[in-house]
């Protein structure tokens, strides 16, 4: 029942969304609609389903409901080689973004997984770890910005905002295919990824060639990132949010929260764009600043609310 | 005639130039249970974790059912061996079904028939009022009997227990004991890790049934569960005075009380 709704009102505000903003003459109405709203809140629930349902994911694998590609790191690899590709070369291919973007993205998600798979490391450490990589990353960033010149460092800083450009069919079509070979390569594993939830020793004492499945994730995983930051760069905090209001609507199963992450990060994605590009008339907000401004004050509030010892105080 | 669970032979593993497990071997037959005890840093925890191979051996050979385990498939080795931690603790909130159902990761059927052998094994533990109850919610011993169900619920044909019982009150230790014993009774191989050995014999009158005792990476005791040296094997090993009393017709052990 719980998850009907949940379905329902995502996919209402995916078929709704276009049909939401500022009035436009008769003229131009068809082409408003059909050229620019419908691919980009096609392309707004494509990046949805993809960081939602990865995020979820790498929850899993990190056992970790704070572990996301934002918070391990991965996004942030992602944004590192995308910039350098978009500075570097004085006409960037939407391709050669998206490559540079994934070798990025492994580059710190591969590093980041070995340290996690070592049974004394507490997880703890391997967010602070990608806490690191991210803050290392965002100088690296910096540093390319300044590298080039006005133009080019306008269109770095809007792209790092992470916004849904106009990028039409044809860009929509890129980003759902390889998001779909994501989203199906990391929901593979849905079995293995129910049976960490007691721990790595405990899944692989049932079975689990956790090594694979952990490697297999993050690979997949890191493609959908890589290619939505590549396309409409890091929209921050998508795979943190949406699963964990997957389970405040239908609970707190793993199997669902995977499965409907998907749903529901394209609707929750919409919605958050549509917000932006309504808001503020005549003005479009980064729909990275909207999911940014939910985000953040999320993860403080689960980090306050992670269950645990705590060190008792003398006050 | 059933195929050997379990067979170590020399096993070493090394660790920072220390032998924490140093030419352990040790034989279990079909249907036996296994006690193994030692002081804190024996190499109990390093043994379990080097049958699994979530610790990496540096010498000998580990075979369960005539194969090297580490030539197992993860299917086949979950099949033949299952384990209790002395303490699962879940990532996140969850459903007690959805965990013990995790635990059927291996074999192959319908998530209806999944779910109902789920609720067999936490029958099994007394639990089955608290299969929709989230897990991160339980008393310690809730918690443990969960993971109990879990293991029941994996069907593997050896379990290794790992102080399965260590933190909880003696209602539910005496419990969770019946609950693995009785499993044992019904045929199931048992090497079980404990500090407590006592509460474990006191229970065991009849069966083939062994205590090995191991220090500082070696084994220095191998003895029947009736042999009349436990006491002073026990006390040996934990350099404690250990006496033998009878209680109610059976053998009872006091560690720290001399004759």
């Amino acid at each position: 029942m719980r998850v009907a709704v949940l379905l329902i009102l995502s996919v209402l505000a995916v078929v709704s969304a276009p049909f939401v903003g500022p009035s436009v003459d008769d003229a131009v109405w068809s082409f408003v609609l059909w050229e620019l709203r419908v691919p980009r809140v096609l392309m707004a629930a494509v990046v949805g389903a993809c960081l939602g349902t990865v995020g979820a994911a790498f929850q899993a694998i990190f056992g970790n409901p704070l572990a996301t590609p934002s918070t391990t790191g991965t996004t942030a690899g992602a944004m590192v080689g995308a910039l350098a590709a978009l500075v570097l070369m004085a006409t960037p291919d939407p391709s050669v973004v998206a490559v540079a973007a994934l070798v990025g993205a492994l580059a710190v998600a591969l590093p980041v997984a070995a340290l996690a798979s070592r049974g004394t490391r507490r997880i703890e450490d391997v967010l602070l770890a990608g806490v690191a990589l991210t803050l290392g990353a965002s100088a690296l960033t910096t540093g390319l910005q300044v590298q080039a010149d006005l133009a080019t460092t306008f269109r770095a800083v809007r792209w790092s905002m992470g916004s849904l450009t106009q990028v039409g069919y044809g860009g929509v079509a890129v980003v759902a295919s390889f998001s779909a070979v994501s989203i199906v390569g990391v929901l593979w594993h849905i079995r293995a990824l129910e049976a960490l939830i007691a721990g790595e020793a405990l899944a692989f004492s049932q079975g689990v060639d956790v090594t694979r499945v952990r490697t297999s994730v993050l690979v997949f995983g890191a493609l959908g990132v890589a290619v939505c930051v590549a396309w409409c760069g890091p929209i921050a905090f998508v795979g943190l949010v949406v699963p964990h209001l997957v389970r405040l609507g239908v609970g707190t199963s793993r199997r669902l929260v995977l499965t409907l992450s998907a749903v529901c990060g394209a609707g929750f994605l919409v919605l958050c764009d549509t917000v932006a590009r309504t808001v503020w008339a005549g003005r479009e907000l980064p729909v990275g600043v909207l999911t940014a401004a939910i985000g953040a004050p999320l993860l403080v509030a689960l980090v306050l609310r992670r269950p645990g010892p705590s060190p008792t105080r003398v006050s | 005639m059933r195929p050997q669970p379990l067979s170590v032979s020399e096993l070493q593993v090394v660790r920072g130039g220390r032998a924490l497990l140093d030419g352990i071997s040790l034989d279990v037959q079909a249907g036996e249970l296994v006690i193994v005890v030692g002081p804190n840093g024996a190499g109990k925890s390093t043994l379990i974790g080097a049958i699994f191979g979530w610790i990496a051996i540096d010498g000998g050979v580990i075979q369960c059912e005539g194969k090297r385990v580490a030539d197992l498939s993860g299917g086949e080795r979950a099949s033949r061996l299952g384990w209790l931690p002395q303490r699962a603790s879940l990532a996140e909130p969850t459903p007690v079904i959805e965990q013990v159902m995790a635990a059927r990761f291996r074999i192959r059927e319908s998530r209806g028939q999944r779910r109902q052998h789920a609720q067999q094994a936490l029958e099994r533990v007394g639990l089955s009022h608290l299969a929709e109850r989230n897990g991160t919610s339980l008393s310690g011993g809730e918690a443990q009997r969960v993971s109990l169900a879990a293991l029941i619920a994996q069907e593997a044909r050896t379990w290794l227990l790992d102080e399965p019982a260590n933190h909880l009150d003696p209602k539910v230790q005496t419990e969770l004991m019946e609950t693995v014993l009785g499993e044992w009774r019904a045929g199931k191989t048992v090497v079980l890790v404990t500090h407590d050995p006592d509460r474990v014999l006191a229970r065991v009158t009849e069966g083939p049934a062994r205590v090995v005792g191991l220090c500082e990476g070696r084994v220095t005791f191998d003895l029947s569960a009736a042999a009349d040296t436990l006491a002073d094997a026990l006390s040996d090993l934990y350099d404690v005075p250990v006496t033998a009393i009878t209680v109610a017709g059976r053998r009872r052990f006091l560690f720290g009380v001399q004759a």
